[in-house]
């Protein structure tokens, strides 16, 4: 008897499986995989590879570390694939592992920053440049990462989700795992310290 | 003077809004409450175009590209065996270090502190041949192997005798002094091993603190002692009252007097202390500070006897000089909780007081217990 119910129930959540992978793409190529189809994973990796390096990038701040990070995300996306539960978005289940790995690996960069005897180059840009440089700049767009560098690393999770991923306040609070409310806290207060810093940066331009 | 109260306060609430405002995610109130403002407000109106300039930089971010290769680098690290490398940084390989370091320290305190624990009850003979006493540490006071909490039913085998002279002895009175230490342990077997220890242990240690003027002095009302136990401990309490040099364990003197009939015996010198009882304490009465009579040779040594029956109440004393260095510790609830562990269930005891003090080259002075008993009726 319970196996029968057992079976139902299997029966019919691939039932919705199937569904769902009419419909979601990112659904298609994630039963693809785990139906055994290998390159299925690398369309996921080419799909995503660039908003979760570029996610891990602004929170980090370095290059060669946002390299490393990303492929440690894919990593344990590849590892944990099968026992996702589609009871989310595939993305925002991937961007949550993302965020949380380049905080983690942003924490350990502080801490070994603060026991290292060696002098990092400061990652903020000059309070004052020339007025050269900010015309140069001002005819430039900036990148993720420069601007997101003159925040604290508390910070950045949100406004990279928010102005690079461009997600809405409920799918960065399911991103980040807290509430709404918590979420548009938080986002109030990043995009309060960017102004600051980037005013006073920018001030004399 | 209003007017600029009610701006102030009205921007305290709009400012809040402003990067919503910018970014249009306010209510239709909100945002036409924010433009109301913003017409009438100068310094409001300057933080939302640094807001609308800033957060515009950040929407028009560019994405960096991604490192050619990255797929391949994931292919290989895919395969390799350790995908999932573990970094342990500097902070955590010195935290681990650090309470290794604080744990090794700990255990060499405690190992230094707690004596070793007792032999079982029937080698209590070979415990005192081998001089298992000789510790100067009363304040550790040693937990015998096997032993449990209150809970536990009473272990030994004279805790269920009735003591007729419960309620049958006063207390004497007693004069105060200002320092004095206190041993006060009654009716086991375990709270006897106690006496015999801690005695011991202050007589090791008046004796090797004469320079300091330490002095003991003793009572001893009745006793479920043997006889020659309580021969000895009088005896032993009196000589160093009296300023007896140092003597070796167990190389008391003979006694000539014993009486085997007399349940209570009282040995005393000056100061004695007032009893610290809070409990139902037993009510003894001082008797003749005589020692019974009876043949030491023909006794077998402490625990050997057969009068065993009574209850014991016991008051040992040691006077120190004011001249003694002052630091000392405290004896903690823990203590008081081993203590308890020493006694059989059906007799609570109390430890009220318990210091020690080491002089500043880290030698034990003085030791201080005072431990009340309240037996209950059996």
């Amino acid at each position: 008897m319970q196996q029968e119910i057992f079976a139902d129930r299997r029966r019919n959540s691939m039932k919705e499986l199937d569904v769902a992978s009419s419909i979601d793409p990112d659904v298609r190529m994630i039963v693809r995989y785990l139906e055994g189809d290998q390159h299925a994973f690398d369309d996921i990796f080419h799909k995503y590879q660039t908003y979760v390096y570029n996610i891990i990038l602004g929170i980090i701040g370095t290059d060669d570390e946002a390299r490393d990070t990303t492929q440690e995300v894919f990593l344990q996306v590849h590892r944990s694939l099968r026992t996702f539960r589609f009871q989310s978005q595939f993305a925002t289940w991937l961007y949550r592992i993302a965020v949380n790995r380049a905080m983690d690996a942003a924490r350990a960069k502080k801490r070994r920053n603060w026991f290292s005897f060696e002098q990092t180059p400061k990652e903020t840009p000059s309070p004052k440049p020339s007025p050269e440089e900010g015309a140069i700049e001002e005819s430039e767009r900036k990148s993720i990462r420069d601007l997101l560098a003159i925040v604290p690393i508390q910070h950045r999770d949100v406004l990279v989700l928010k102005y690079y991923q461009e997600m809405s306040i409920e799918e960065i609070a399911e991103t980040l795992g807290c509430s709404v409310t918590a979420a548009k806290v938080r986002l109030y207060r990043a995009r309060q310290y960017f102004k600051e810093r980037y005013t006073a940066i920018h001030e004399n331009e | 003077m209003k007017t600029n109260s009610s701006q102030t306060v009205r921007c305290d609430l709009i400012r809040p809004l402003l990067s919503s405002y910018v970014e249009g995610e306010l209510t239709d109130d909100d945002r036409l409450r924010v433009e109301a403002h913003l017409e009438s407000c100068d310094a409001c109106r300057k933080e939302e175009r640094e807001y609308r300039i800033s957060l515009g930089v950040l929407k028009n971010a560019t994405p960096a590209p991604v490192p050619e290769n990255l797929l391949s680098e994931f292919h290989s690290k895919l395969s390799s065996p350790q995908s999932n490398p573990r970094r342990h940084g500097f902070i955590w390989q010195l935290g681990t270090v650090g309470v290794a370091a604080l744990l090794t320290i700990v255990f060499l305190k405690i190992s230094r502190r707690i004596p070793p624990a007792p032999p079982t009850h029937n080698s209590m003979q070979a415990r005192n041949a081998s001089g298992y006493v000789k510790t100067n540490n009363i304040a550790m006071l040693p937990i015998p192997k096997g032993r449990a909490g209150h809970g536990e039913a009473p272990q030994s085998q004279y805790a269920k005798i009735p003591n007729p002279l419960r309620s049958a002895m006063p207390i004497e009175p007693r004069k105060k002094s200002g320092h004095h230490r206190s041993i006060r342990v009654a009716q086991s077997n375990h709270a006897r091993r106690l006496l015999r220890e801690n005695l011991s242990a202050l007589s090791n240690t008046t004796s090797q603190k004469q320079n300091n003027n330490l002095q003991i002095s003793a009572q001893v009302i009745a006793s479920n002692l043997s006889r020659l136990e309580r021969t000895k401990l009088a005896q032993k309490i009196a000589m160093l009252n009296q300023g007896h040099p140092p003597f070796e364990e167990d190389a008391l003197p003979p006694v000539k007097a014993a009486s085997p009939n007399g349940p209570m015996m009282t040995m005393m010198s000056e100061p004695v202390q007032a009893p610290v009882s809070r409990a139902a304490a037993p009510v003894s009465k001082p008797v003749t500070p005589n020692p019974p009579p009876g043949n030491l040779e023909e006794m077998t040594g402490f625990g050997g006897g057969a009068e065993r029956s009574l209850m014991a109440e016991k008051t040992i004393s040691s006077k120190i000089s004011p001249t003694v260095p002052a630091p000392s510790m405290r004896l903690q609830g823990e203590n008081i909780q081993r203590v308890n562990e020493l006694i059989p269930s059906n007799d609570r005891v109390t430890l009220l007081k318990g210091e020690r003090a080491i002089n500043s080259s880290g030698e034990l002075m003085w030791i201080r217990v005072v431990i009340e008993t309240m037996l209950t009726p059996h």
